[in-house]
């Protein structure tokens, strides 16, 4: 039955008429669907989504129908509407209004006026649904971001509505809880039928599960259709969204595969072993090993300890590394772990109380005032937003330097030429972290620090991050990165290291380190490795089966 | 947080006894009285934290020295002249009064500790949100955002740090101009976050209806038990205050009311308000190792 039409939808906003932001869209959705939009960052995905909630309808000139459940959507009333359709969005903190789990939990039942009975038991029956009774009385500036974006669905969900809508709801999570939200998605959607419709960057977890698959771009639907459809089309019209697509679909399309495509890492396996049932020639590819001694290291720590307080926890807990010049070096492991406090105590942000920190060869001590921060240390941190301060990209650069020259230059590094004139919070995700590195880079840094770069990053911008990392390692910067996002760092990466438990476990080439972990890898090397031995990227992969197959 | 006995009661009882505790102290300048008031305070103070009792009693020990030794330089009044200072004279009676003033204050600051402890966030708001909803939720709003904005902050400040703008600047003007910076940038982020927060709201169905709100505390027979005993307390003991049985004059003559047979169901009343919260303490604790006695 169907739930919700949409009917020759064109939108555009006042301040820019001539561009639609939505254009001739057509879609219609069945009761209990779960349907996954995708496209790259600006091509009217929210917009839709926001279209079909009406009290957070965008204003502009708006031509076209929606109907929910047979009806048009503006003549629902403002109860049914708010209790019917659910919505999630991006930023898992600014969505909670309350100060407690459980005032939260109850405010859409307290805003609809729901009987005290009534909503004592809904609260209760939400808080075991969704596993939050052990935080139930706590303060919700306690709870982690997964934590509380599951909070945001549970007191929506305590509304019981018919359709959820999410608007990536899982960037700002890291991988572990992004996945936990993502089953509990489906979860929902399997045992209580309702209607889902989500847009997500990460469609490994999404793509294998979804009914239905809708790409967008530049305000238009260019493919609707079963997710095993989707990548030939894509594929076919050689388009940029095919980056986007699970990692076993991309290698099953890049090596000219025919057949049905594998949408998981198992139907990947057997992909790959129907088509290697002999052992192949060729194994494995040719990498350069870890050079045991470093000469002329840009970065090293010696047994670094930290703790915030005198009484808590040691966070760093005897840290040694070392960083080659010029190279572009990651640290990867869980979350909560003290990663992003490592890079604060190389920054002296965290003073460490043990251990010593050479920076070039001097000590961190040796640098006086400003000195460290000026041609020598630099940090991206994790929100970019915490660097804005001005009103426009321009005036957040010129606050860095008057030198016009060195702006036009990194302007042309970092690519943002087009957005000079905006307000830097109107930028999307990736322009942001763009505007946030500029800005970083004109502080001419030798050593550069990133705290989770790729954080909310569409596949489009993370292959365009990691070009201007790459530019950056030419112009002879060393690169310091801190990341959960393995593809990313397998793909950019020259050294890898495993942070856990306050500690750097192991270093290596990403092919090494990825290779040599089962769980914690990418997931191209858990399709391939037992074909393959050291592949840990889609291009890895394709080589070596295009080397074996003689093409 | 750690679970105290009284507070497992309503909201309602608790404040009915704070507040009936806080008038009463300022009332009240009667020395018997005021012994009672000042060992209740410190014997529930020392059982809710025992840890940290003895460094908080000790400042609390200055204080009181402190405001006796002032009073008589400010306050000259009083019959009895120990000596001339600034060619003021410093008596007596002013110096009792300014002890008496002195107790009053740290027994006052004793129960606002204890009622810390007892009053969490929660029952402040949810005494709100019987009467006034829309207060109740702006109150929780605050608090919600209290926190982040300490983060986000911090946040802001390190970030610059990391650029080489941060707070310790090298000359005093740089480090406002930085303090004022980071200021700005909060105040962006907060209006930029309130869109997305009322976005959020709205989304929820704020403001269509007529609010219901959500009560995570609930009447008990016990509550109703309590609150009828301390109004009956609270009302003996204020006849005793009116009849003027409790009272004490310090200045320019000391003067107090004695407590004989005819008035001592006051006192005693005052003595029992007081030692409520104790004795459900005490009757917790003795209910808990007998059950766990029995195992």
């Amino acid at each position: 039955m169907e739930h919700i039409r949409i009917q020759n939808l064109t939108f555009s906003y006042p301040q820019s008429k001539d561009t639609k932001s939505l254009d001739n869209v057509s879609i219609n959705i069945d009761r209990g669907e779960y349907v996954v939009l995708c496209g790259k960052s600006g091509s009217g995905k929210t917009t839709l989504l926001r279209h079909l909630k009406t009290v957070l309808a965008p204003h502009g000139i708006k031509q076209g129908y929606i109907y929910y459940n047979g009806k048009p959507i503006d003549e629902m009333g403002d109860e049914e509407q708010a209790g019917k359709i659910g919505y999630v969005m991006q930023n898992p903190d600014d969505q909670i209004v309350t100060d407690k789990v459980w005032h939260e939990l109850a405010f859409g039942l307290e805003s609809l006026g729901c009987e005290q009975k009534i909503m004592r038991t809904k609260v209760a029956e939400m808080a075991c649904y969704f596993g939050i009774q052990n935080w139930f009385h706590s303060d919700v500036s306690t709870l982690s971001g997964g934590q509380k974006q599951l909070l945001n669905l549970a007191s929506i969900m305590a509304m019981q509505p018919e359709i959820l809508i999410l608007d990536e709801p899982t960037s700002q999570l890291d991988p572990i809880a992004a996945s936990d939200f993502l089953d509990t998605i489906r979860k929902i959607n399997v045992e209580l039928g309702t209607t889902i419709i989500i847009t997500e960057h990460r469609l490994e977890d999404i793509f294998p599960y979804a009914d239905r698959a809708i790409v967008m771009e530049g305000g238009k639907v260019i493919a609707d259709d079963a997710p095993c459809n989707i990548p030939k089309k894509l594929y076919d019209a050689n388009n940029h969204m095919f980056n986007a697509m699970p990692t076993p679909v991309k290698i099953f399309y890049n090596t000219d595969s025919k057949g049905e495509t594998p949408l998981t890492v198992r139907e990947g396996r057997r992909w790959l072993s129907r088509e290697f049932e002999t052992k192949p020639k060729f194994n494995s590819i040719d990498v350069d090993n870890m050079e045991d001694e470093v000469s002329n290291p840009a970065l090293l720590l010696k047994e670094l300890w930290f703790r915030y307080e005198k009484d808590s926890q040691d966070i760093l807990r005897g840290v040694d590394m070392c960083v080659p010049e010029g190279s572009l070096y990651a640290i990867v492991g869980g979350n909560g772990t003290g990663k992003s406090t490592l890079l604060k105590s190389i920054c002296n942000i965290c003073k460490s109380y043990r251990g010593k920190i050479k920076v070039f060869g001097k000590k961190l001590d040796k640098y006086k005032g400003c000195e460290l921060f000026s041609n020598c240390i630099s940090m991206l941190p994790q929100d970019p937003v915490s660097l804005f301060v001005k009103k426009s990209v321009r005036e957040e650069l010129f606050e860095m330097t008057k030198d016009e020259k060195r702006i036009s230059d990194i302007i042309e590094i970092c690519q943002i030429n087009e957005l000079l004139e905006k307000h830097p919070y109107d930028l999307s995700g990736g322009e942001q972290q763009r505007t946030a590195l500029a800005k970083v880079l004109l502080n001419n840094p030798r050593l550069l620090l990133l705290d989770e770069p790729t954080k909310g990053m569409d596949s489009f911008f993370k292959d365009e991050f990691g070009g201007i990392l790459k530019d950056l390692k030419d112009r002879g910067i060393t690169i310091v990165m801190v990341s959960h996002d393995v593809e990313f760092c397998a793909k950019n990466a020259d050294y890898v290291s495993m942070f856990f438990d306050g500690q750097i476990l192991t270093t290596n080439t990403p092919n090494n380190f990825f290779s040599n972990n089962c769980f914690y890898t990418t997931v191209a090397s858990r399709m391939s490795k037992h074909i393959f031995s050291n592949a840990v990227t889609v291009e890895d992969v394709v080589y070596l089966y295009n080397k074996n197959k003689g093409a | 947080m750690k679970q105290y006995a009284f507070a497992g009661y309503h909201p309602v009882v608790n404040l009915i006894f704070f507040l009936s505790i806080f008038c009463f102290s300022v009332l009240i300048q009667h020395p018997v009285y005021l012994v009672a008031n000042g060992l209740g305070s410190v014997i529930y103070c020392f059982m809710l934290e025992k840890k940290r009792f003895l460094s908080k009693a000790i400042k609390l020990f200055y204080l009181l020295l402190f405001l006796t030794l002032i009073n008589p330089l400010l306050n000259t009044r009083g019959d009895s002249v120990l000596f001339r200072i600034f060619g003021r004279p410093y008596t007596l009676e002013a110096l009792v009064y300014g002890f008496v003033v002195g107790c009053i204050f740290v027994v006052v600051l004793m129960w606002l500790d204890c009622y810390n402890q007892i009053f969490a966030r929660d029952k402040f708001v949810f005494l709100f949100s019987s009467f006034m909803p829309t207060i109740a939720l702006i109150l929780s709003m605050i608090f919600r955002l209290i926190p982040s904005f300490q983060d986000k902050a911090g946040q802001i400040a390190g970030a610059r740090t990391a650029i080489g703008k941060g707070l310790e600047a090298s000359s005093k003007k740089d480090s406002i101009k930085q303090a004022t910076i980071v200021l700005g940038a909060l105040v962006s982020w907060a209006l930029e976050n309130s869109v997305v927060t009322g976005d959020s709201m709205k989304a929820r169905g704020y403001g269509i209806k007529k609010r219901s709100t959500f009560k995570m505390y609930h009447m008990t027979f016990r509550d109703w038990l309590l609150i009828i005993a301390m109004c009956l307390l609270i009302w003996i003991v204020t006849v005793s205050i009116v009849t003027g049985n409790a009272r004490a004059e310090f200045v320019p003559k000391i003067d107090i009311a004695v407590i004989d047979e005819s008035n001592i169901l006051g006192f005693i009343a005052y003595c029992v308000l007081l030692a409520i919260p104790i004795l459900i303490h005490i009757k917790e604790k003795v209910s808990w190792s007998i059950s766990e006695y029995k195992i």
